[in-house]
């Protein structure tokens, strides 16, 4: 589907949502809090002309939202209602020539698209039981493929430089949990937590990484706002970084800029209309305004420019393989206290599997607590260690999936993640893996070990 | 080359070049398809037909004799650095006031560490292939004596009365003492395997040593590494400090108040399932320590950080106040500065229980790593300044030595070594191969695994079906671009191949090797690495007669009953020179239980006797045990006739075999005629 925005050139401008400012409860798509708004118009405007209007770029759409760059700055992608009733889906626009083509075409919403280095686009795809997962397709909107596949609500904040993509992941089965990030490969494989929130902050998928690892994101305490303050953490161990930043005002959004600024959606102390600036993020200097308009929040900035492309990440998935192998070296390693009254966490003997369909399955650690295991790939899955009466020391884990043939390997049961493996071969891989599998159907059981 | 000899060759190239446009372009992409096993490799045919040639009429105009700066030393009062030129068989000599070469001293091949005698008056360099250790005059600049010891001598310290030098020796194993008075050696020391540097105590009273390959330990076990402690007063070894699954130690210094020695390692993961990269699964990198003290611990810390890793650290330098030290990490190009009072506090404070969990902790770095300094290509050797404020990093591979100001931790100049300023694109290669940043996180480089771009004595579990299975004792790369195919199961046909998409995806694990790269990759490891000579079993190429009856033997063809021996199942049959492999794949009934069913591809056996363990497993700790565990049917050639003396002389043949470029392809029949005619005449003799 070909679609003319007017034929001008975006290239080297900042591109933002804007929304009525005196609307926004209204205007929010009560799903997608923060992100996306049923009145939201993508503008562009010139960040070397402050004081210039705008230019609108997507009026023939009902909403658009979450306007995202390649990283040859070729491309611009967005969120976007073709008309009010109809799902989001995913578009691209070509910078140089400002035409628009639809790139996804299903009946739920797709939104948060996010540049994936190999020519693709990554977007989160809603479902109908409240989850979202990663999804990601060729320009054209073919050869789709799933990339997570966990009951949360997943969103794609970015691309690390390491090639690895950055989820804001919310638990939405069996019950509701608290957003934070996760990272995993571009296939979705060797997920792990990357940053879980602070007291009653919870991180929102925006951030912004420098080439030296500085992780800016935002995190909020209230759902459903429009912004929250800056932390960050260090890419090299992003559990121990932590760290919020002392910058007044309340942040929709901060990119990093080649030029090494921030760019950044702000409002001061979540008064008056969120407003586009470049910054240092440095408290005492004061940042250059790019636009500002009363009655108007101008959010979710990008420029148009070309960048560092992220690594291009080999997948190790092959379709014709239906299953995934897990090893754990030690069930008995973990950092985790025993629960009061119950066995010391030493004494974990096995493991207990329990994918989403309810399926368990209990397997016995060998006599250095390795276990060796082959699970059902691409179905979701928790973990429970057992002593040796098979009664739960610790468990559930979090989710967690397999990609077909995928391999992975963990130290123990949540043991300490800054752990790198001890180098002995572990019992367990002397003999083929122990069979896992799911029973085969898409049913959530109520998980009970 | 004169002019018309250009013009020719200008000739060819051109019309091939015009030959690959047109009429044989489809020929051209398949031949290139089939090279690269990739289809969208740029049709070039330099890569592969010039820039390999190693010795051919384009060499000389293509590659470039580089000077590779490896290891440093300061004169007491810091105006004087001292710069082994690796590759320029030098020994350059930089005034560090006006940061340019004042002199350049030719030494012997190899040079790896160059020492000043106490009054400084003169300089003492190891000639790692030379065999010897050259005695330089500093007053008039000339050789004046040399030092010969144990084979491939590396690391050098001299006691604190300047009266002793401990050299050690690389290909030996051993520690050389000299008595400089005479120039004798007094006393050799066993020292661990491939022993490579040397530090000395501030009393002088203890030398350490430290060596780069496993000590033998049982099939299975991780590597075990010695850091070898000698008392220079009665010239014997104190102590062997085993540095539990560590290896690659490359160097190592003692603080100035004595209280620790300190070494680099690396820390592998070889026995584990090659499954991912991902929280330090392949390698992790740090140093070993020794308190020096009654009832000392041995620690083992890392400096890598959980998403960022600092492989092969090289040199260690601690400053003169002892509270701090740097380190060079010639596979990311960086420095990094570790606070040792830090180190110290957390030593003091933990239970060695801790300190066990704590040598693969990657995020406890953070507590003693105080900054890390971006530096050229592949630094190696380092110099701190006497007053502690600059530091001297040889960048190997840009033929230059940074200057660093160690208080502002920032780069302030460099000495320009003089080299070629073009970058070859063997020399290129040589760059990717050394940087890990073609790994995920840039855990380890090629050179990690392939030091000297041999190979590092570990088996890995490179779980290429199932984990735990189809274990892969680690290959040399040594004139590996004359014996294809490559894997012990010769899957790749071409290093192409070999290095290509699927190395990413098992290996590597983060964006294959761009095709510049991969080309330049190829190019320097078919032009750019040598055998090292063969001194220690072949030393003047004559065969001792224990080697000459022992080939013999690998070229008979008939057993000790007169049986002829299956040409098949004769050693030369599948090992004939110059590189003593046919390139043929076989089954010699050495697949174990964890091996899927596979053909072997048979190995080179060129200095074969710095490979082991054996076999493609590496099962066989010794090349003795090919055929007293391993060969109980004679599938891996006719064995189980021979005597012990035999084999032993089997054994001490096969350790002479050195380059491929000493041996021209062997017939046969013609060696056995001639065998025979001996044995003939010496049986009459007998009689």
């Amino acid at each position: 589907m070909l679609f003319s925005c007017g034929d001008k050139s975006i290239e080297g401008l900042v591109v933002f949502t804007g929304i009525p400012s005196g609307e926004v409860e209204e205007s929010l798509a009560p799903e997608h809090p923060m992100t996306h708004y049923e009145k939201g118009v993508l503008y562009a405007v010139n960040p070397d002309d402050p004081g210039s209007s705008p230019n609108m770029l997507t009026g023939e759409f009902a909403a658009a939202a979450t306007p995202a760059v390649s990283h040859c700055g070729a491309w611009l992608f967005f969120s976007a209602k073709k008309d009010k009733g109809s799902p989001w889906q995913i578009w691209r626009m070509d910078t140089r020539s400002g035409k628009s083509f639809q790139v996804t075409s299903f009946s739920e919403d797709c939104m948060f698209p996010v540049w994936h280095p190999a020519g693709r686009v990554i977007f989160s795809r809603s479902q109908a039981d409240g989850t979202m997962n990663l999804y990601s397709c060729d320009l054209s909107g073919e050869n789709v493929s799933q990339i997570t596949f966990h009951p949360h609500r997943d969103i794609a904040a970015g691309m690390m430089y390491d090639g690895r993509i950055l989820v804001n992941s919310m638990q939405t089965h069996p019950m509701a949990g608290a957003a934070r990030f996760i990272v995993m490969r571009q296939d979705g494989t060797k997920a792990e937590l990357f940053h879980q929130g602070e007291g009653s902050l919870v991180p929102v998928p925006v951030f912004s990484e420098s080439t030296e690892g500085e992780v800016i994101f935002i995190e909020a305490s209230r759902p459903g706002g429009l912004g929250g303050s800056l932390a960050r953490v260090h890419q090299n161990r992003p559990l121990y970084t932590y760290e919020p930043l002392q910058v007044s005002g309340t942040f929709n959004k901060v990119l990093r800029t080649v030029s090494g600024s921030y760019l950044v959606s702000s409002t001061e102390n979540g008064k008056g209309s969120y407003g586009i600036s470049l910054t240092d993020l440095d408290p005492g200097v004061p940042g250059t305004l790019v636009f500002r308009q009363e009655g108007l929040h101008a959010i979710q900035p990008v420029l148009i420019e070309a960048r560092q492309r992220v690594r291009k990440l080999p997948s190790a998935v092959m379709a014709d393989s239906e299953t995934g192998l897990l090893m754990c070296q030690d069930i008995k390693e973990t950092m985790l206290p025993p629960p009061e009254g119950s066995e010391t966490s030493t004494d974990a003997a096995a493991i207990r599997i329990v994918f989403i369909d309810g399926t368990t399955h209990d397997i016995p650690a060998e006599a250095d607590g390795s276990v060796y295991m082959e699970l059902t790939a691409d179905k979701a899955f928790q973990i429970y260690t057992l002593d040796h009466q098979g009664n739960v020391i610790q468990g559930p884990s979090s989710w967690i999936w397999l990609r077909p043939n995928e391999r992975r390997g963990c130290v123990g049961c949540h043991a300490d993640p800054e752990l790198a493996p001890h180098n002995r071969v572990p019992f367990a891989v002397k003999n083929p893996p122990v069979s896992v599998p799911a029973s085969g159907d898409n049913t959530r059981e109520g998980v009970k070990p | 080359m004169n002019k018309y000899r250009r013009l020719i060759i200008l000739g060819i190239v051109l019309a091939v070049l015009v030959a690959a446009r047109f009429p044989a372009h489809k020929y051209f992409r398949k031949h290139v398809d089939w090279v690269t096993a990739v289809d969208d490799h740029p049709l070039n045919c330099l890569p592969c037909h010039l820039y390999r040639e190693a010795d051919g009429p384009f060499s000389g105009l293509l590659n470039e004799d580089y000077l590779s700066p490896y290891n440093l030393t300061l004169s007491g009062d810091g105006h004087s650095l001292y710069i082994i030129a690796q590759d320029g068989n030098s020994l350059l000599i930089a005034d560090t006031r006006t940061g340019k070469i004042i002199s350049e001293i030719p030494v012997g091949e190899r040079p790896h560490t160059v020492l000043l005698s106490k009054d400084e008056k003169t300089a003492y360099v190891s000639n790692q292939w030379s065999d010897y250790i050259s005695v330089i005059d500093l007053g008039t600049q000339k050789i004046v004596d040399s030092l010969k010891g144990g084979n491939g001598p590396a690391g050098l310290t001299i006691t604190p009365d300047g009266k002793f030098i401990y050299a050690v020796n690389s290909y030996s194993s051993n520690i050389s003492v000299f008595d400089l008075e005479t120039g004798k050696e007094v006393r050799r020391l066993r020292a661990g395997n491939n022993p490579v540097a040397a530090g000395i105590s501030p009393r002088g009273d203890q030398v350490y040593v430290t060596s780069r390959r496993t000590v033998p330990v049982p099939y299975g076990d991780p590597p075990r590494t010695e850091l070898t402690v000698a008392n220079t007063i009665s010239k014997r070894v104190d102590d062997r400090v085993l540095f539990e699954s560590a290896y690659i130690m490359e160097n190592v210094d003692v603080t100035p108040s004595g209280d620790l020695a300190i070494a680099t390692l690396i820390r592998p993961k070889n026995l584990i399932p090659a499954i991912q990269v991902e929280k330090g699964w392949m390698m992790t990198h740090g140093i070993g320590i020794i308190e020096r003290k009654e009832n000392g611990r041995t620690i083992q810390l890392l400096l890598d950080e959980p998403g960022s890793y600092y492989p092969d650290p090289f040199d260690i330098e601690v400053g003169p106040t002892g509270k701090f030290a740097y380190v060079s990490h010639s596979g990311v190009d960086a420095v990094s500065i570790v606070d040792l009072d830090e180190i110290r506090t957390l030593i003091a404070g933990s239970t060695q229980e801790e300190l066990d969990r704590y040598s693969n902790h990657l995020g406890i770095s953070s507590r003693y790593v105080r900054g890390r300094m971006k530096t050229g290509a592949n630094p190696k050797g380092l110099a701190v300044s006497p007053d502690g404020r600059t530091l001297y990093v040889a960048e190997r591979l840009e033929d230059r030595v940074s200057v660093y100001d160690l208080e502002k931790q920032e780069l302030v100049g460099s000495i320009d070594l003089g080299g070629p300023k073009r970058i070859s694109y063997a020399r290129q290669g040589r760059r990717v191969f050394n940087n890990a940043s073609h790994t995920f996180q840039n855990q380890y480089a090629c050179y990690t695994c392939h030091p000297d771009a041999h190979e590092d004595g570990l088996v890995y579990n490179m779980a290429a079906s199932q984990m735990g299975r189809n274990l892969a004792n680690v290959q040399t790369l040594r004139d590996i671009g004359q014996i294809p195919p490559y894997k012990w199961n010769g899957k790749n046909q071409t290093i192409y191949k070999q290095d290509g998409m699927r190395f990413s995806t098992v290996l590597t694990r983060t964006e294959s090797f761009s095709y510049d790269d991969l080309d330049a990759l190829v190019a320097y490891i078919v032009t750019g690495i040598k055998n090292p000579p063969n001194y220690r079993y072949n030393p003047y190429g004559e065969l001792t007669a224990a080697q000459k009856r022992g080939k013999e033997i690998y070229y008979r063809t008939h057993d000790n009953f007169g049986n002829e021996i299956p040409e098949g199942n004769r050693c030369y049959t599948c090992h004939p020179p110059p590189y003593f492999t046919n390139l043929q794949m076989v089954d010699v009934g050495t697949l174990s239980e964890t091996d899927d069913p596979m053909l072997l591809d048979v190995p080179q056996l060129n200095n074969i006797h710095e490979s082991a363990p054996y076999l493609h497993d590496g099962r066989a700790a010794t090349l003795e045990e090919l055929w007293t565990t391993y060969n109980d049917h004679d599938e891996h050639g006719v064995g189980n006739d021979m005597t012990k003396m035999q084999l032993n002389d089997l054994v001490a043949y096969l350790k002479s075999l050195r380059d491929a470029s000493y041996y021209e392809p062997i017939d046969p029949e013609v060696y056995q005629a001639s065998v025979g005619n001996k044995q003939e005449k010496k049986n009459k003799n007998e009689d």
